[in-house]
Order: structure tokens, then sequence, then C-alpha cells
């Protein structure tokens, strides 16, 4: 036998002697001693299992130390009590404490749905190192035209070199998705490519999986790939060091030399993969270009000195230099650029914000109403020990104890729900967050912790201004809990009245401008540029071999039954109109810019254009490049035209005075620019042009089968390019994408406002049917019918809902007509509009409340009566 | 007494210790289960019933008995109180009557 091993291990009995009660202490460890002795008919490997199995088999709640202080009241003990009791009191009250607790969840979880929304857009590209430094370079050609995102080095020769607080440049070529191919293993991929000078890195901070970004570009032949690009190209293999073919309009075979960590969702750059730009001489996409500064950089005062620095170049007579600070590009987007991903709006932004402080003001005024009842229901309780003996700051500790359950309580519930709802949540934005936990832990701890403190110091006002003959008394419980519950219950009201207008003008505006009339006949309308490769020379050779191909294009597609006609015009709503300088003949005003767009005589067929006055181009009477335009309606009346005898328009450009534009008609307004901007006065030149893209209209049904017999002839015409086409139809359907798309949000956090509003107005009804139980009893005895009761109990709940429809409906009436003033075309917000709003509001109260006020009028007096 | 039920283990604890008369400890308790009933519960389990089962006032206990294997230590030995022994009694009633419904037959 060894005796090392039957000597009771120090340690289990050490664990045994803090765990266990004294009393019982001998006997177990006693018992284990004897245990063990048994235990040596066991195999030795065994022993220690069997042994540390029943040492810890010790360690239950019945054989536990009590903690120690119970028996004397000291503040631990009481503390458990406390917390006892308020878990008592949650499951008495189990109706008015899982509503408030109900409410606080989803007050957190939605307040905090639309914080890290915010929080997103405000943290966007800030981590970048140097992101307050980087500028982009714009230009525009003459002083009536919209600044453009041009490189200042490429079209004008700057020499950034020359500027002492500039510290780089940095020249991107952007190609998007079906620009660009990536090919390995004879395996072609789609991809977003960037063409970046070696500068790239010290511009934006993107982290490589592994090792350094510097120096990674300055070899020509390297490519870096992004981490889910590269997890697409070659799975689970190691990408470094693979060779792959990159084709657009140059074909270059490069070597993966780092892939990227994840693109962070608060990066509105996004690409799949770099190219160093110095392993081609030419890139045919027009690029951006980018500067960074040092800190003593005054832009101002940068962009007044290069203003005219591109002056000396004679063609650029006009043009005007500047900068604009990078951080501005998101929120403010001037240019549509396919560098960036993401777009911010920054009205939806303060609308967002609005909605979280609404949220957050329901939230609070929902729970402390219910938390105020629930106290009031206790008051008695509060008074008794009182007389007991406890003092004010003992009634403090415990309401404070109560709170701390909620906080927990509610913090992992909402925690979880939002770790559940948060994919949905995103997928339904259609945006990319990057979860961060203890970001979300926090932000949902502090919202409940600020909301169940500021209600506690309600209830604690309350407390200390309390006398304990009032609160033995029943006097209290009469008086206070109406007013106070009316009062928070008629403004949580107010509030999410003003939430329900505004959703329903929301809807009815995007409603309105979903449904509204383009003007156009949009429908079936395929969009295709056949000759439109940007880096085509200008050889004789090349100009004939493009004239033979548009010419055997149009009969090609004119020889196909499927499509009904085609036109070469520039394609409305998506494109954008280019502005110069017009005038109108014979008057004194001056030259404004105006827009323009070149189109080809079927144009108006083709678009459904109608005409008011006079004639839209046409093949016998017109040629290509003549003075004379067709203008809309809104020209017509900019420009004050009474007929078109002697309408002639002058045009800086083209001409001017000497050689003026001769109005041959007028068309009916339709919309070319985005549908929810104001149609504005538009030329339409007709200017025949090989290379502008066609517009084809398909037969009924045919549509799929036109876009693939375009393919077919783009393949002949272009063996090496990518295919392209749009349709109209999508173009006119994506204006509102994104307007549907807030709105439906915007409709989810406006129901869980009624909701919580509803759940605060349904308690307020519980506890008031609860204290007038004897009053109904009598009235009922007295005569009065279940109808008679049901109506007077209702009423005086409703009375605080009309009260807050009265307060909100001018509130939201002057909110949203400012809102709409955004809007060029509004729809009205009609009478009907608060009409259905009052019904709603009255309809989902009668449902929170007839629960109660039918059961307590049909309830027998015999039993209401009785009732205490 | 709130509950006067009896679960399964602290039955046959119960009966257990009427059994082991004077020798009825924790682990002497422990080792008859396995032995008689074939179950095996560790020391701490049939310790917490115990506990239990003192508190419903169904046994008591006295310490005594002090051995060298026990390194000197005293057991706990159980009792059966009154109503301890009524409870069981109550429970066998139960069944006899119970399976005293059910015709031989009906049970194979």
């Amino acid at each position: 036998m060894n005796h090392s091993k039957q000597t009771p291990s120090r340690l289990a009995e050490a664990i045994l002697s803090w765990f266990c009660k004294g009393n019982l202490l001998e006997e177990i460890l006693g018992d284990l001693q004897e245990y063990q002795k048994d235990l040596v008919d066991k195999p030795s490997w065994k022993r220690p299992i069997l042994y540390w199995f029943n040492v810890f088999q010790f360690l239950r709640p019945s054989l536990a130390k009590q903690l120690s202080g119970t028996k004397k009241l000291n503040n631990y003990g009481m503390l458990k009590i406390y917390f006892k009791s308020s878990s008592r009191n949650f499951f008495k009250h189990r109706l008015i404490s899982s509503m408030s607790l109900l409410s606080l969840v989803f007050g957190a979880l939605c307040f905090h749905l639309v914080y890290v929304w915010i929080n997103n857009e405000d943290e966007m590209d800030r981590f970048h190192k140097n992101v307050d430094a980087i500028h982009m370079s714009q230009a525009k050609f003459n002083p009536q035209s919209d600044f453009e995102p041009l490189s200042l080095q490429m079209f004008f020769g700057m020499d950034f070199t020359q500027f002492t607080h500039i510290r780089s440049a940095l020249m991107i070529h952007t190609y998007y998705q079906g620009q660009i191919e990536l090919i390995t293993e004879n395996r072609d991929f789609n991809g977003k490519g960037c063409v970046v000078d070696s500068t790239f890195f010290e511009f934006f901070d993107f982290k490589l999986n592994n090792g350094e970004t510097k120096n990674l570009l300055t070899n020509p032949s390297n490519i870096i790939l992004s981490h889910e690009y590269a997890e697409k190209v070659f799975g689970d293999t190691n990408p470094i060091g693979r060779t792959v073919q990159i084709r657009c309009d140059q074909t270059g075979t490069y070597q993966v030399a780092g892939v990227l960590e994840k693109i962070p969702s608060n990066s509105s750059i996004s690409f799949d993969f770099l190219i160093p730009r110095h392993s081609r001489n030419f890139w045919a996409k027009i690029p951006q270009e980018f500067i960074l500064v040092d800190s003593s950089f005054d832009p101002i005062d940068f962009n007044n000195q290069i203003a005219e620095m591109g002056r000396a170049n004679s063609r650029h007579k006009e043009s005007i230099l500047s900068s604009i600070p990078f951080t501005s590009l998101y929120l403010e987007h001037p240019f549509d650029l396919s560098l960036f991903e993401k777009q911010g709006d920054s009205s939806s932004i303060s609308t967002m914000k609005f909605i979280a402080v609404v949220i957050l003001l329901i939230t609070l005024l929902c729970f402390t109403g219910l938390q105020i009842t629930l106290h009031l229901s206790s008051t008695r309780k509060m008074g008794v020990k009182r007389v007991i003996g406890a003092t004010k700051w003992n009634l403090f500790v415990e309401v404070m104890v109560s709170r701390l359950h909620y906080l927990l309580i509610s913090t992992v519930m909402a925690y979880l729900l939002f770790s559940w709802i948060f994919p949905w949540y995103t997928s339904i934005m259609e945006i990319q967050i990057d979860r961060n936990y203890m970001m979300d832990l926090k932000s949902i701890l502090i919202v409940i912790t600020s909301v169940t403190g500021i209600s506690a110091i309600f209830i604690v006002a309350q407390l200390f201004k309390v006398e304990v003959k009032e609160a033995l008394t029943n006097k209290l419980i009469f008086l206070q809990v109406p007013k106070i519950q009316r009062l928070l219950t008629t403004i949580q009201y107010s509030v999410t009245i003003v939430l329900i207008v505004g959703t329903v003008v929301v809807f009815s505006q995007f409603n309105f401008m979903i449904n509204k009339d383009t003007g156009l006949d949009h429908e079936r309308i395929i969009s295709v540029d056949f000759l439109d490769m940007e880096n085509r020379d200008d050889s004789e050779e090349e100009v004939q071999n493009q004239q033979k191909n548009f010419q055997y294009l149009v009969n090609q597609m004119m020889q196909n039954p499927d499509i009904v006609d085609v036109s070469q015009g520039e394609l409305p709503i998506s494109s954008i109109a280019s502005p110069a300088s017009w005038k109108r003949m014979g008057s004194d005003s001056e030259y404004t810019s105006q827009n323009h767009m070149t189109v080809d005589t079927r144009y108006d067929d083709i678009l459904g254009i109608e005409l008011i006055q006079g004639r839209f181009f046409s093949d016998s009477l017109d040629r290509s490049r003549q003075n004379k335009v067709v203008i809309n309606e809104a020209a017509y009346k900019y420009w004050e035209f009474s007929d078109l005898k002697d309408a002639k328009l002058a045009n800086t450009h083209w001409g001017g005075e000497e050689d003026p534009w001769r109005v041959i008609g007028v068309v009916k307004d339709y919309h070319y620019e985005h549908l929810s901007n104001e149609i504005k006065p538009l030329i339409l030149l007709f200017l025949q042009d090989n290379e502008e893209g066609f517009l084809v209209k398909a037969q009924p049904g045919k549509v799929m089968k036109s876009v693939s017999f375009l393919e077919q002839l783009y393949k002949e015409v272009n063996p090496k390019g990518i295919f392209e086409y749009d349709l109209l139809e999508d173009k006119v359907e994506a204006q509102y994408t994104k307007e549907k798309r807030v709105g439906k949000v915007y409709l989810a956090f406006t129901v869980v406002a009624l909701l919580l509003s509803s759940i605060g107005l349904f308690t307020f009804a519980f506890h008031e049917t609860k204290r007038r139980t004897k009053e109904i009893g009598i009235r009922k005895i007295n005569g009065a019918g279940v109808y008679q009761i049901f109506s007077m109990l209702s009423f005086s709940f409703l009375k605080s809902i009309i009260i807050a429809f009265v307060v909100a409906c001018p509130v939201s009436w002057y909110f949203m007509n400012k809102w709409l003033e955004n809007f060029a075309y509004r729809a009205d917000i009609g009478w009907w509009l608060f009409v259905l709003t009052g019904l709603i509001s009255v309809l989902v109260a009668m449902i929170a409340i007839s629960w109660q006020t039918l059961d307590v009028a049909r309830k027998n007096p015999v039993e209401s009566l009785r009732y205490e | 007494m709130e509950k006067e039920y009896l679960g399964e283990l602290e039955e046959l604890i119960l009966l257990l210790i009427l059994t082991l008369k004077e020798e009825a400890y924790g682990l002497a308790i422990s080792k008859a289960l396995k032995e008689r009933a074939n179950r095996t519960v560790t020391i701490g389990a049939v310790h917490g019933t115990v506990t239990r089962l003192e508190k419903k006032g169904f046994i008591e206990s006295t310490l005594g008995g002090a051995t060298e294997e026990r390194g000197g230590r005293r057991k706990r030995l159980f009792t059966l109180t009154a109503s301890g022994k009524k409870v069981l009694q109550k429970s066998r009633d139960v069944k006899v009557t119970l399976w005293a419904q059910i015709p031989e037959l009906a049970v194979k």
C-alpha cells in the first residue's frame, strides 16, 4: 500500500473548508478521507479522478457556507434582501415589470441600431491617418460649367513639386466591374481594379495581411489583391507569388505581391486589386488625382494660387483649377466616381439622429411612467418599512437595486437581440457595417443606464417627498397616479403622432415621386455603346473603318425583327446633360448656362417625346451640325418666346451672335435628369457622331433577345471589348432605391415607437381601471350598463390621445413642410393624412385599453365591490 | 411543513438510514446505495440530500464514532425522526394501495 496516496489532498481540504458549512465540515472531511482509503482497489490512474470528482460534488448550494452577515443586519445582508424583494416585486407585478423590461430592451435596441449606422457614417475614412491632409484636384474648362475631377498634371501640365506644402501626389484610374478582367489558369474574373501610383499607401492606410505595404507598388510587375478577392480567385491556396493576367484597354502579366486585410466598412473607397500605374505608359480611363499636404497647407490660399494656372495652355483659356478636401467627398459627393463605393447623405443622417432621439425619449417616458406606477403601488409597503425603522437612505438603495436588476437583464436581452437582428438589419438597409462587440455592449449599457438612472431620479424624488403618514393612507395612489401618467402618456403620444405623420408624409412623397410620369415612353429602351473605345487613335484608316462599322451596325439592327427602332442620342435620366452658355437673340439678356443634349432625327419617336410647336429634326429637312435646335417647354418659357418665327439662340462656343441657332420646334417637358430635379430648360442639338451610343427600342417581350443579339453584334465589331448595356426602365427604377430603403427603416422605427407608446397607455389603463374598480361597481349597481361604462372609461383615456393629437398636428405639419421643401415636386400634405394618423393612433390605443376596460365593464358588481 | 412529499433518492436514503441503524453516516449510505440499490451516488450528493432531509425535519443527527482511518474526525450519525417515519409510512401506504388496485394479471 502506498501511504503517500492516502494522505488527503491539502488543496481539496482547503477548498472544502472554504466552501462548506463549518458544522458539516468535520464529517465531510472525515467521509472523504475514508473514501480515499476505499479507492485502493481501483486502478491508480482512476483514483485521483474519482477522488476529485467526489470533492467537487461537495460544492453544492445546500452545503455551502451561509454568506456571512445574514444573521446580523449589515449592508451585505440587506443588499441580498433587496435583490430578493426586487425580484419578488417583479413577479408580483408581472405585467408592468415585463412591459418595462420590454420597453427598455426595444428602446435600447432601436437606439443602438440607429447609432451603429450614424457612427459608421461619422467614422467614414477616419482610419486613414492622413485623411484630413488629402485633397482631390478638380477643374472646369469654362466658368459656367461645373467642376470636374480632372488630373491637373495630365490636362494642364501642373507641376506639384513647386508647392512646398504638397508632400506627394497620386493618380488613380478606376476600372469598375466589367471593364477589367483578371485571368489566372484560364479562368476569367471580373472585379474592380485601381491603377495607382506607388504613393498610394502614403495616402491611404489599408493594411496588408502580413508584411509592409512600403515599396510594394514600386515593382511594376506586382499586383495587390484585397482579402475577399484573393479568396474568390485563389480559394484557400496561398496567392502570394502567383501570376495573373490583367485585361482591360491594356494587357499585362503581374505577380501577386500582397493581400490586404478586409477593407473596413467605414472606407468609402473600395477595390478588388491594385496595379502599379507605371507598369504601362497609358491607361485609357480618366484618372482622379489626389495630393497629400502638410499641416501648414491653406486650401483657400492654394485654390486662389492655382486657379488660373491652366490658362497658359491656349486650349484652356477660361479654365479654373481647384482642389477639394477628400473628407468632403463622401457626404457632399459632388462627383459620381466609381472609385467610391459608398455615398453618404447628410439629410438622412440628420433624420436618423432625430429618430434616435425620439426613440430614446419615448423609451424614457414609457419606462418612467411604468416605474412610477409600479412604485406608487408599493408606497404602502415603503411606509410600513419606514415605520419599522428603515431610513430614506435604505429605501433609496432598494430602489437603486431594483434598477440594477432591470439594467442587467435588459442589457443582456438587448445585446442578444441585437446580435440576432444585426445581419438582417444591414441587409435591409443595404449597408456594410463591421461589428464591434465591445462598442455594442458599451453603448447599449450606456443607453439603458441613463434611462433607468433618469427614471430613478423621479422615483427617488417622490420617495424623499412623501411623508410616512401619506404613504400609509391610500390617498397618494388615488391622487397621483393618473396625473403623472396622463401627462407622460400625452407627451409620448404627441411625439409618436409627429413620427407617424412624418412617416406617412415621407411615404406619400416617395410614392408620388416613384409614380410620377417621366414624360417619356421609357419601356423597352436599351442603351448600348458600340464604338466607344477610348483609346482608339484618329488615323484615317481607323475613321474609315468606323464609318464602315457604323453603317453595318445600323443595317444589322434595323433588319432585326425584334427591334422596333434605333436612334443615336444620349440616354435621358442617367446621363448628365452638358452645360453651355446660351442666350436669346434680340434681347438684352446675358448669356446663361443651360443644358444641351445631342440627338438624332428618330430620338423623339423612340422615346415618345411629344411635340408642342414646330417640328422635330427630320432626315429630309435637316442635316447634322446645322445651326438648328429643338428646345423644351421650360426653355420656351425661360426665354419668353411667343412664337417660333424669329426664335433664335446664340452660343458662345459655336459662332456666338454672328451665327445664331434657329429654334425649329418645342417639345413637351420630360425628365432628362434625376427625377427629383425640377425640369430645367433643355436644348436638343442634332449632332450625328458615329461614336455616340445607340438607343434601341425592342418589341414587347423581346428585350432580352434583343440584348443578346446586340451582344453578338458587339463582339463582331469589338472582339476584345467587354459588352455593356443599360435598360432605361432599370435606370428609372434605380432612381429611388435609396428612398425606398430609407422608407422601410422609417416605417420600422415608427412601428416601434407606436408600440412603446401603446405599452405605456396599456399600463396606464391597467392601473386606472384597477383603481376605479370599486367606483365602477357602484355605478353598475346604480344602473349603468356595460356600454356606458366602457365608453366612459375609453373616453377618459382617449382624452389624452386627443390632446396629444391636437398638439402634434401643427408641429408635424410645420416640420414636414420644411422637409418637403427639399424636393422640386412635392406631394401635398392633405387633411386625409392627419385623419389617417388620428385613426391609426386611436385604433391602436383602443386595442391597448379595451382589454382592460371591457374586462372591468363586464365584471359582476358584487366582485368589484368586494375588491380590495 | 411546506412539502411533505419525498423524492426517490430521499426515500431510498431514509430507508437505508433505517437499515444501517447505528452506522448511518454519509459514506456508509453512499456505499449502501451502491451495494443494495445498485446506484452510484457521490458522497457529496448524499450529503446534499441528508442536509435537505434534516431541514425538512425527517432525520436528526448526532456526532460520534471518530476513527483513525477518518483522521480522527467524527461521523455524523443519522436517525429518523417521528415525522420521518410517518412520511415513509405514508409513501408506502400510497404505493400499496395503488398496487392493490391493479389486478394481478395486468402486470407481468
